[in-house]
């Protein structure tokens, strides 16, 4: 009776024989290496956006909606296929004050946030340099409820963050939100758009 | 007069072959029950409405799912013992199959590949050339690396041993990744089958190919560029597969349709399928004969 730890030797294999094997080995690791850069540049693929009026120009993902006619925001890019929330990067310009510190820009956001989104809270507060100049990062959580009623979900919690940089009596609020489970995975996109952005 | 008895001993197999189960007319009948019991579903689904459109228990689900390995075992493998000189290993082979499909392929798509992150936003050769230099170079590399270790060349004595070796991995891998839709998708039973048809199909299709060229590696005289081309072939078909089922699947929106064609992706994988079958039948038919022919003339 055969069983699974008798398999025979192997015979000898000529030079043809054993060179196919070593070359179907040196394959794999070009294709799978080839397969690989066609991942991760189809995933950083990017398109250039710029606002000349806002004096903001970036480069956000290929093949999101983008939309720039937003009351609030210069530009908002979000990806499409994304579910169950559609990832969101956003850049906004505020108008602000001569006393006006990135931390009250934050401050103002908060107020005006806990107001209009579910059980929103603030996660944290750190220093952080965008290009060069000097910013602040806020990271905070809230829950998104389904509206459509005829579609009964369970509430999706939302993990945000904002970096706020201070440019000539404007604030320029770089956004991103994705979904809790997926904001770690994705948050390469928001590092993509901060190296990228700039502001003029 | 010179005497060249290794010669003689080689091409005397491929005469007369050894009394083995010949594999392509079990391996077209469980690609044609596969596609039609799919297509029964489907119909007894979304055209008759005689069954629920609702989602499927798990257990009908995985029943569904375990059906091409079930095929395989009923068809296949009992033709296979009752030969006078079944080929060994077999089920060993397909078990082998499953596992580098659960411990390896599956792993590496979903943590590294994830090709459905990237794969969709890219035109039709991107996706082509995409899926195949990922998710189906590897399985198909994988597959090659079973057969290899398990059976070649010690049990390679004929062009078809390749094809019912590479045959039986498909099954192990594809019942595998089968599983998985059928443990972690909310579908009918028309939609599992319709998805169990398009996984296994194009997979019996890419080991043929592999399958067919181990065999020759070891029975024929190969180019030393050989098996990389086999493998790559391989991974093209899939890749192909691939892209043309994102066209194929998605119709055209309407006030009477949802935009998808499932039957379209169901007659496509059957394409890819039935295509490689009778190209490489013909291929080893034509390569059988015309080692016969050359030693009928060698011999007085």
């Amino acid at each position: 009776m055969s069983n699974f730890t008798s398999f025979e030797p192997s015979p000898p294999l000529n030079r043809v024989q054993r060179w196919n094997i070593y070359l179907a080995l040196v394959t794999a690791v070009i294709v799978l290496g080839l397969g690989l850069t066609m991942r991760n540049t189809a995933l950083t693929a990017t398109q250039p956006f710029e606002n000349l009026e806002a004096g903001v120009r970036a480069q956000v993902p290929r093949g999101w909606l983008i939309d720039t006619a937003g009351p609030d925001f210069v530009i908002r890019a979000q990806d499409p296929d994304a579910l169950p929330f559609k990832t969101l990067l956003q850049i906004s310009v505020l108008p602000i004050g001569p006393d006006a510190t990135p931390n009250k820009v934050l401050d103002l956001l908060t107020m005006e946030r806990a107001a209009r989104f579910p059980a929103y809270r603030e996660l944290l507060r750190a220093d952080q340099t965008v290009r060069g100049e000097p910013a602040k990062r806020m990271e905070y959580v809230y829950t998104q409820d389904e509206r459509n009623p005829f579609q009964a979900t369970v509430s999706l919690v939302i993990q945000g963050v904002d970096v706020v940089v201070l440019r000539r009596g404007q604030a320029v609020i770089i956004t991103y939100r994705e979904e809790r489970s997926a904001f770690t995975d994705h948050l390469y996109y928001f590092e993509n758009l901060l190296q990228t952005v700039e502001i003029f | 007069m010179s005497f060249e008895p290794m010669l003689f001993g080689a091409e005397e197999e491929i005469a007369e072959p050894r009394p083995r189960q010949r594999v392509w007319r079990t391996a077209w009948l469980e690609a044609i029950a596969l596609f039609l019991l799919a297509f029964a579903l489907y119909a007894l689904t979304d055209i008759l409405g005689v069954l629920s459109t609702r989602p499927a228990s798990t257990s009908g689900r995985m029943g569904i799912a375990v059906l091409p390995a079930l095929l395989w075992l009923f068809l296949s493998y009992r033709a296979e013992r009752r030969t006078r000189q079944p080929r060994p290993h077999l089920v060993a082979v397909l078990v082998l199959g499953a596992l580098v499909a659960s411990g390896v392929a599956l792993p590496l798509e979903e943590h590294l590949f994830q090709p459905e992150r990237w794969l969709p936003s890219l035109d039709f050769f991107g996706r082509l050339l995409g899926y195949a230099t990922t998710v189906g170079f590897t399985a198909e590399f994988l597959k090659y690396l079973v057969l290899r270790h398990a059976i070649w060349p010690q049990h390679i004595g004929q062009r078809l041993d390749g094809i019912a070796y590479g045959l039986a991995v498909a099954v192990g891998f594809a019942t595998v990744l089968s599983l998985r839709y059928a443990l972690l998708t909310e579908a009918t039973l028309a939609a599992t089958a319709l998805r169990v048809a398009s996984i296994t199909l194009p997979h019996l299709a890419g080991s043929v190919i592999v399958g067919f060229f181990l065999a020759e590696l070891w029975i024929g005289r190969t180019a030393i560029l050989w098996l990389p081309a086999g493998l790559i072939l391989a991974a093209l078909i899939s890749g192909a597969h691939y892209a043309f089922r994102a066209i194929a699947i998605v119709g055209s929106p309407g006030v009477g349709s949802t935009g998808s064609s499932p039957l379209l992706g169901l007659l496509l994988a059957a394409g890819f399928a039935a295509a490689t079958f009778a190209l490489f039948a013909f291929i080893i038919t034509s390569a059988d004969a015309r080692a016969a022919l050359a030693l009928s003339r060698r011999l007085p």
